[in-house]
Formats: C-alpha cells, structure tokens, sequence
C-alpha cells in the first residue's frame, strides 16, 4: 500500500490543466517561395478553452476542442510580375531610314518581387486541438545538481524533480473556420497592390500595360493561384505550403511530452521549510498515478 | 468510492509514511529531540544515547543539541549547577484502529479519529564525584545567612565522570480538534510505564503531560486561514468545511492521516 495517495478530482484537474494551459504561448515563422509568388508568415499562438476528461481504461486525459488562438498572424505576399516593356516604338520614322522620333521605352515589373504586402490576419483563423494523453512519470536528474548534497542542491534551487507530464497517445489540429472577412481583406489587399504597381505612371502606359496583361487584379489572382475558395487557398497556403498547422501540432506535443510537466514535485522534498535550521528534505519515491473516471490519484512512497 | 467524491483535492498519508518522516526530521533536525547543559551540548558524545545525525546538521552549523540551563542545587549558593540531558532517541505515531503500537492497559483501546504517540525518552544526569562535592562544600562554610542573596542560576557544571542514565517509554493519545478558527492537537491521555513508586511515576506524567500541553502542541496548532494557500495566482485550496459528507477534516482512520481540500478559481 502506498505511503501517500493524493488525488485531484476531475474537477480540480481541469482546474489545473486550465491554469496550466494560459502558460502555454509560443512563436511560429516560415517563408516559402512559390515560383511567381513568395509568402511568409509571423504568428503568435496560444490556447485558450477546450475541454478535459479523465477516462479510466485506458487511463487517460482526453483534451477536446482546445482552441488554438493564432494572433497575431500576419502573412506577407510578395509577387512576381511578369516583366512588360512598353513604348519605344517609332512615331516619327525618317524617310531615309531609322526613326526621328521614338516613344520612350518603360520596362516594369522587372524586380523579384515587384512588390510585396503584409496582411494582418490576427484572431481571424479557428483552429482545434484535440487528443489523448498518457499522464507519464519521469523523473528529472538535474544537470547542474552534480556534485552538490541534497541541501545545498535545495539552497541552490537545482533539485531533482519528479515530473508528471502529458504524453500524447495521439493529437490532431483542426482548421475549424477562416473569417469571412478574409476575402473581403484579400480583395482590398488586391486593389492597393494594383494602385501601389501602376500609381504614378503615365495614362497612356497603364493603358498598355492593362492591354497587354488584361485586368491587373485578376493577373494578382492568378500569381497567387488565388481561386474563388479563399479559406481552401489560405488553409493550402498557411498549412501545407508553409506548414503552420503541423507546426503547432508538434510544437503543443513537444511542449506536454517533453518540456513543461504539469505537476512537479521536488525531491528530496522539503517537507519542513529552511527558518533558522536547515529544512528537512525527504526522498519520494516509487510515485505513480492512476486515472479513473471521476479522478487523478498519485501516489508515492517516503525513501 | 473515488478518495474525492466529497472535496476537490485529497491527501492521505499512511502511518508508516509518517514514521518514516519523523526519523528523518530526528536525523536532520536532531536538536529538536535532544536537550543538554552546556558543557554536554558541547561533547554530545557523552550524551546517554550516540546521535545519528545528517551530514547536513554540520554542513550547515546547525546545532545537534539544543542548550539548557544547569540543574540548580537547593541550598547551595555558588555558580555550579548540575549537568543533564534529555533525549527522544525514539518517536513513533500509531494512527487508529491501534495496531502497530499496542497501548498500556491504562490508554488501551485507542479510540476513533484518535492517535497514539510512542516516544523513549532516556535523561542523564552528572552525578559528581564525592571528593568533588566535599571540596565544594568546605568552599561554602563560613558564609553566614547575612551573606545568602536571592539564588543565582548556575552558570557552570560541577564536573562529572559519566552521565548517569535512565530511559523511559511514554505513550500518549492525542487527537485532533477543528475550530471554527484553528486546527490543534489535544493529549487525552499519557502514560510512562514501569515506573515505582506509582507517585513518582504519577509526577513524572505530570510534568511531562505539562510540558506537552503548554509547550509542544501550542506549537503545533495552525490557524485554519494558514491551511488557506494558492496553488497558482488563480486557484485558491481551503480546506474542505465539516458537514454530515465530512465529518471529521483532517481524518483519522484506516491508519492514515486523511486531509481533504476544496478549490476555488
């Protein structure tokens, strides 16, 4: 029979798994260069919400519907246009040969990108976690406690630790919904890259260049592979392209498996804390858990 | 039935576990458990019983034995008094039902929600030489009553070959008592064993029966806002109110001490 049996209902779990889980925020970043487009992107993610279970038999935790926040997020696009030389033709040629008077020859969209923009799409992607957890005891051996006694390891905050963390049995990331405004945010985005591309020029020249290139904000659309479906190309593109979701799908799994336990405990514990005399350590050892349905029981023996 | 079907959080912690606790509080807390004068506190080698003690106690410059004032002589005016020492060398808790310490027939049957506390205590005392105490006594003739002052404590043991020594089991039952306001300790009987005649074995419950009242379980007793602490900033544990689910927190039972605790975020 164990020595010491704590338990947290499953209430009081949630409880703690939700103080746990506003810790939890990190920093994603990629780039990618699609040909006749490049993208990248910089997001801040966080968790917030979702729901927990304890499940007895298997024993564990089951995390639902957790919210991932993506926000900020912000996506840069640049675009490559193909190159247009315009002008240069002669308007007054020389009866002799040659020509008296030529246009004068304006080349554009010659650099790579031609021109490039940021959008904010801060808090407009829903996206879920989900998965099941084993709750695995690891114990921690301190790196920087070498060479150091119990006490003075305590003294120097560089204890053992024995370490309950979250080990995923498995987890999926869900792209739940793209905000409908996002559409309406890529048309405007397409309408200030046209303005940005030809503002400035000449009448007669954005006159050539729409004749020769057709409609400017269809041609952006088409680098962009952009089709009428803005959710598909922005999930393909944030997704897969440039791998945001798999990122934080392994990023949230690293982070309960191995990075950040959920509960830990020092050992040797201070079960009297240091005041005028040293504090009384003592060891803990053979800690276990258990999961049922309606708990959490961690049990430990005193060394 | 779950160990948290009426609180939120649930501790319960076995006897043996306790036991095991109290050696290493005696072993890394040693002056906690051993009382000497000076000049013993000093030489703890002499003592009645070898201290086992952690590394840590030296590591650290913490005291292995906690300094008491010398024995005072009745009668006698100068600055010696008598060197002693008092030792737990042994501490042990039986929580209910009574199993693993069998109670004298005096206390026995230990009662529910209730605690038994076995503890060997061994005193010592200096007795000095005889030539010792001749040569002390001829230093005092010829003070008259004229010269006799309010006595002084003394300040210096009278020297002393060997510890003369004695060990004692006391058994105790205590229990626990939940206020509204605090959560103490209360002896509800103490008893010392084999012991004649049964009026010295009468005062010396007596006087260790005081000292535990009025010096170690004041000690002991926790204001229940104390027991009231944040796990994190949000979540609050308090410990879970007496109703007709709980009717004892902490519990004693089973051989274990059980604590229930509720949560609030």
């Amino acid at each position: 029979m164990p020595q010491i049996n704590l338990a947290a209902s499953e209430n009081a779990f949630r409880a703690i798994f939700d103080a746990y889980r506003d810790t939890i925020n990190f920093s994603a970043s990629n780039a990618g260069d699609f040909g006749p487009f490049s993208a990248a992107y910089s997001a801040g993610i966080r968790l917030e919400g979702g729901t927990v279970d304890l499940e007895n038999s298997p024993d564990q935790v089951k995390i639902s519907e957790l919210d991932v926040v993506i926000d900020p997020l912000s996506l840069t696009l640049g675009i490559d246009i193909p190159s247009v030389c315009v002008g240069g033709f002669c308007i007054v040629p020389n009866p002799f040969g040659g020509c008296l008077v030529r246009l004068p020859r304006i080349c554009l969209f010659e650099a790579d990108p031609d021109i490039s923009t940021t959008i904010d799409l801060g808090g407009l992607i829903e996206s879920e976690i989900s998965g099941a957890f084993d709750m695995k005891v690891s114990y921690f051996n301190n790196p920087d406690r070498a060479g150091l006694t119990d006490h003075q390891a305590h003294f120097a905050a560089k204890t053992n630790e024995w370490q309950l963390k979250l080990d995923p049995r498995w987890l999926d990331i869900d792209l739940i919904d793209i905000s409908d405004t996002v559409g309406n945010i890529l048309d405007s985005v397409i309408d200030n890259l046209v303005d940005g591309l030809l503002g400035g020029l000449p009448g007669w020249v954005k006159d050539a260049v729409r004749w020769i290139l057709g409609g400017m904000a269809d041609l952006i659309r088409g680098i962009l592979d952009l089709a009428d479906d803005v959710d598909e190309w922005l999930s393909n593109l944030l997704g897969t392209s440039l791998g945001l979701f798999d990122f934080i799908a392994t990023w949230v799994a690293d982070y309960f498996a191995n990075r950040e336990p959920v509960f830990s405990i020092e050992d040797p514990y201070p079960v009297i804390k240091a005041g005028s005399l040293i504090p009384v350590l003592i060891p803990i050892k053979n800690l276990s858990t258990d999961i049922t349905d309606v708990e959490l029981v961690v049990s430990a023996d005193i060394g | 039935m779950a160990y948290t079907d009426n609180c939120d959080i649930f501790g319960g912690f076995h006897e043996n576990g306790f036991n095991t606790i109290i050696q290493h509080i005696q072993h890394q807390r040693p002056s906690l458990f051993n009382y000497a004068t000076m000049d013993l506190a000093s030489n703890h080698e002499m003592l009645c019983k070898e201290i086992d003690f952690h590394e840590a106690v030296n590591r650290f410059d913490n005291p292995v034995v906690s300094s008491t004032p010398y024995l005072p002589i009745p009668g006698y005016d100068g600055t010696s008094g008598i060197s002693y020492c008092i030792q737990i060398t042994e501490a042990k808790i039986d929580f209910h039902p009574e199993n693993s310490i069998p109670l004298p027939p005096e206390l026995h049957p230990l009662g529910p929600q209730k605690m038994t506390l076995k503890a060997k205590i061994c005193v010592g005392l200096g007795c000095p030489d005889r030539e010792l105490t001749d040569k002390l006594s001829n230093e005092g003739k010829g003070r008259t009553s004229n010269d006799k002052k309010a006595p002084e404590s003394p300040t210096t043991g009278i020297p002393f070959r060997r510890l003369t020594c004695f060990c004692l089991e006391v058994y105790g039952v205590i229990n626990v008592i939940r206020s509204s306001d605090d959560l103490k300790m209360g002896l509800e009987g103490l008893e010392i064993v084999d012991i004649k005649p049964e009026g010295l074995e009468n005062i010396l419950e007596c006087y260790v029966s005081t000292v535990i009242h009025l010096s170690l379980l004041p000690k002991l007793t926790l204001a229940l806002s104390d027991l009231v602490f944040e796990l994190t900033d949000l979540i609050t544990l308090a410990p879970t109110p007496i109703s007709a689910a709980v009717p004892f927190n902490p519990a004693i039972a089973q051989d274990e001490v059980k604590i229930m605790m509720n949560l609030t975020t």
